[in-house]
């Protein structure tokens, strides 16, 4: 039997705004057999590109997004070093790097102290009003503080670096546009030291939390058996940005710890990943191709970096680093420890960030390599924030595009947030009421991947989150809407 | 030489016989924009955003190839005027596909300035969306039709100083476009020298310099016309 | 708590109509540029991000500057008129929010909350259509009418000391 058709009806103001759904189904039995995230997204960017010259994609794809252009800016870069088939001067990766854990750093920072410790810190049974940013401030001034100062440190690095007129292209085929003053480099370096005490603190912070008080979340949020894929380094050190070369490239590996797939280049992503396409969500779902959609689903992100690293390769966050495999396992299969890794991470981008700014060659003034078409097909790959994002291009022989496509980390979670929400719901409903301490919970498991929901326009606020549930029968017996 | 005395926007001028009425005003510190014209380069009189109204005349006149002549009374200003630039600026802005945000030329245009010099913060008229197509087949650099207000700074810096002759214009009202050669890619005109001169002439990002990224391109005119000054009166030396 | 007043406008510009409140913010920041208005400072920025905090939290006084769809929006003849409200604190109850930006009444009251004490505010609200938020950069006549007088607006209070 076919299953029961239903008709969506996306009217001009929702599919704008975008707003979050979420279907939780319940079998004959009254238990819950599945739910579903669904992600009203709408995507026109692909199209958007066509006939364009390629060294206008940072500029375009930077627009997708206003909380984190840097993202795409890089990736878009890294595609046109490989259309001018140029390796970029030394100096210009660097400050591509540079740039990317700054951004790393900021994102992370509003993830953790701005949307999610008030979910831990405050406790699920708190007043549901005061858990927000302002019970936490209520309750940790100073941590509440502390987040904003970290955010703003990596915005400050990313402006130093790209100007905030013109970082939308700073980033660009064959280097960056500018390279970085002593000035600058000295006003970097004197951020860090308050960046690296609110980052200890935090850590120091949500360690004990997990030990005293958060040992159900780690079962209950999202935790299952999954495979993980990022980018590693040489040496299978962590790595946020250097696609395939010697020794490098993108790791596989399952929650026993064995490498799946290692050193894959992302000029071959499509003969070993697909996208699975369900009816019900704009998102696609990327799976690895060679194990089918389902023993083939994978996570990226924080996590999925640090299982796939044998080590960081900077002394504090290799300890942390440490630390997390005696509490999760060689590979942490729990994704409520997102939120450490995005810790975790931060430390590490910190000394990364350091390392790099001690470096004499750092300012040097030769930034960007010049030359013409030299490919007509090239795959960029660059670590975000929340994972592996690759920008796929086409071009004819003069470099004006004919296809784009761009794979983006939230739609690679997306099954995974799936499992999350199916894992969380079957633990916490019981009858067929939603209550706000099931949809509390639901949401903070949805924030362990700090997915990025449609965001290329904003106007009108807030985006609702509409919670459905629905009998065996298809008939809707529940809904808890939040604006 | 033969001088003539006028009036413009209430102020007494003399000028010598042949001074145009936009010499005489930009002489007088009276400004009138202007976006096919460019000094060193003959006019053409084609954008209409120079044009004045003269007493008695019947009708506007371009104040680029209007020569000034005894006892005229020119208004530069009047609010006809002003309408009337604003309603050519957008039929620019909406005859083509000017998308500034990631435009080579962003911050660096001259139609983006006249867009601020006459006010125009939208267009009255519908955009047209025209399906236009961007040629790189050049070694050097790229022409996007798109953003082409089809001034011809280019075909005539070409034939005029230049001497190569790459550019002309092409077909007929709406389809009406720059082309190189006998309608061929850039790339395969011969005659091209690789100069360089279109792209530093033109006020927008239609022609830029391959490898340009969003707001690099910044026009050259004050170089053709040090060029051009050179050679007229034979001063070499700066 | 200093004397500066702070305009900031939002809006993604790539996005038509939904850019407008970037669109005031960009043309404000021309006037000062030029040395229209001296004690000014204006940020234009895509999204609302809680580190726009630390500029409200020392401005004298700040109006944000966005678009908000209406069942009319601007329309083609600009019939609905600016709003121009007073700006509350707000979003300092319930659940932390699930997106990565921030709303102007929780950014004014997490700056009154971390920094004991925040700015008079307001929001000018421009209305807007959902049909014009297509791609583009262009406004709708009714949008850039708003434009106009938003701007004629915002120059005034800067200048009336």
């Amino acid at each position: 039997m076919s299953p029961p058709r239903r008709t969506i009806t996306i009217d001009p103001v929702t599919r704008i705004e975008g707003h979050a759904k979420i279907t939780i189904q319940l079998d004959d039995a009254g238990a819950v057999e599945t739910a579903r995230f669904h992600v009203t997204e709408y995507r026109g960017f692909e199209k958007f590109c066509e006939g364009r010259p390629f060294t206008e994609m940072a500029a375009i794809t930077a627009r997708i997004c206003g909380i984190c252009p840097v993202s795409h800016l890089l990736a878009a870069a890294k595609t046109g070093d490989k259309i001018l088939a140029v390796t970029i001067p030394p100096t210009a990766e660097k400050l591509r790097r540079l740039m990317n854990l700054a951004q790393l750093t900021q994102s992370h920072a509003l993830s953790f102290f701005h949307l999610s410790s008030p979910d831990f810190l405050l406790g699920w049974d708190s007043d549901p009003a005061r858990r927000n940013v302002f019970g936490l401030i209520a309750a940790n001034p100073d941590l509440a503080r502390a987040g904003i100062r970290l955010r703003q440190f990596g915005q400050g690095v990313i402006e130093a670096l790209g100007g905030r007129k013109i970082h939308a292209a700073w980033s660009v085929p064959g280097g960056v546009r500018e390279p970085l003053s002593e000035e600058t480099r000295l006003r970097i370096q004197a951020g860090l030291p308050e960046a690296f005490a609110i980052t200890e603190r935090a850590l120091g912070l949500f360690k004990t939390l997990l030990d005293t008080q958060l040992g159900e979340e780690l079962g209950i949020f999202g935790n299952f058996p999954s495979l993980f894929l990022g980018l590693v380094g040489p040496g299978a050190l962590w790595e946020h940005h250097r696609g395939a070369e010697a020794g490098c490239g993108i790791r596989i590996v399952d929650s026993a710890g064995v490498v799946v797939a290692d050193g894959l280049r992302e000029d071959d992503y499509a003969s070993f990943l697909a996208e699975a396409v369900e009816p019900w969500s704009y998102l696609k779902f990327p799976y690895v191709k060679a194990l089918g959609p389902e023993a083939g689903s994978y996570r990226v992100g924080p996590l999925a970096r640090l299982n796939l690293c044998e080590r960081i390769g900077t002394e504090q966050a290799d300890r942390e680093l440490l630390e997390l495999r005696q509490r999760g396992g060689r590979v942490v299969t729990a994704s409520f420890l997102y939120h450490l890794a995005r810790l975790i991470e931060i430390l590490a981008c910190l000394e990364q960030m350091q390392q790099l700014l001690d470096d004499p060659t750092i300012t040097a003034t030769h930034v960007r390599a010049r030359a013409g078409v030299n490919a007509h097909e090239a795959v960029g790959v660059s670590e975000a924030p929340r994972g592996t994002l690759f920008h796929h291009y086409r071009v004819d022989e003069n470099g004006l595009i004919e296809a784009v496509n761009l794979i983006i980390a939230t739609g690679q979670n997306n099954g995974a947030m799936n499992r999350t929400v199916t894992q969380i719901a079957r633990h916490y409903l019981s009858g067929e009421r939603l209550t706000e301490g099931l949809l509390n919970r639901v949401e903070a498991g949805i924030r362990c991947f700090d997915p990025c929901l449609s965001c290329s326009t904003h106007a009108a606020g807030q985006m609702p989150l509409l919670v459905e549930l629905v009998g065996a029968d298809g008939q809707l017996r529940d809904v808890l809407r939040r604006d | 030489m033969s001088v003539h005395t006028l009036r413009i926007d209430g102020r007494d001028l003399a000028v010598p016989e042949g001074t145009t009425l936009l010499q005489a005003a930009r002489e007088a510190g009276i400004a009138i924009p202007t976006l096919c014209h460019l000094e060193g380069l003959s006019p053409v009189a084609a954008c209409r955003l120079c044009l004045v109204e003269v007493e008695g005349a019947g009708k506007l006149l371009p104040a680029c190839i209007t020569p000034a002549s005894e006892g005229m009374v020119v208004h530069t200003a009047t609010p006809r005027l002003q309408d009337i630039r604003r309603t050519v600026v957008e039929l620019l802005f909406t005859e083509g596909n000017h998308v500034c945000a990631i435009c080579v030329a962003n911050g660096h245009c001259e139609l983006q300035d006249l867009a601020v010099s006459t006010g125009m913060d939208h267009s009255r008229l519908p955009y047209r969306f025209p399906d236009r197509h961007v040629d790189l087949s050049h070694p050097f650099f790229g022409l996007d039709h798109n953003r082409c207000v089809l001034c011809t700074r280019c075909v005539r810096v070409c034939d005029e100083v230049e001497g190569a002759h790459v550019w002309d214009v092409g077909w007929r009202g709406e389809h009406c476009r720059i082309i190189a050669g006998l309608e061929e890619p850039w790339g395969a005109v011969d005659a091209c020298t690789d100069c360089g001169k279109c792209v530093e002439v033109c006020p927008t990002g239609a022609l830029f310099h391959k490898g340009d990224t969003t707001a690099e391109k910044q026009g050259e005119p004050a170089r053709l016309q040090a060029l051009v000054h050179a050679r007229r009166h034979q001063q070499w030396d700066p | 708590m200093g004397s500066r007043r702070l305009v900031i406008g939002i809006g993604n510009s790539l996005r038509q109509d939904d850019g407008v409140g970037w669109h005031v913010a960009e043309a404000l920041a021309a006037r000062v540029e030029a040395g229209a208005l001296a004690e000014l400072e204006v940020l234009a920025v895509q999204q609302l991000t809680p580190e726009l905090v630390e500029p409200i939290a020392a401005a004298g006084a700040v109006v944000l500057v966005d678009a908000v769809i209406t069942a009319a929006g601007a329309g083609p003849a600009g019939l609905e008129p600016l709003r121009l409200e007073p700006l509350h604190p707000a979003g300092a109850s319930g659940p932390a929010p699930l997106t990565h930006h921030a709303t102007p009444g929780a950014l004014l009251a997490l700056a009154m909350a971390l920094h004991g004490t925040g700015p008079p505010a307001w929001q000018l609200l421009i209305p807007i259509a959902a049909t014009a938020t297509g791609f583009g950069e262009e406004l709708s006549p009714g949008a850039s009418a708003r434009l106009a007088e938003a701007l004629d607006l915002l120059t005034a209070w800067a200048r009336h000391a």
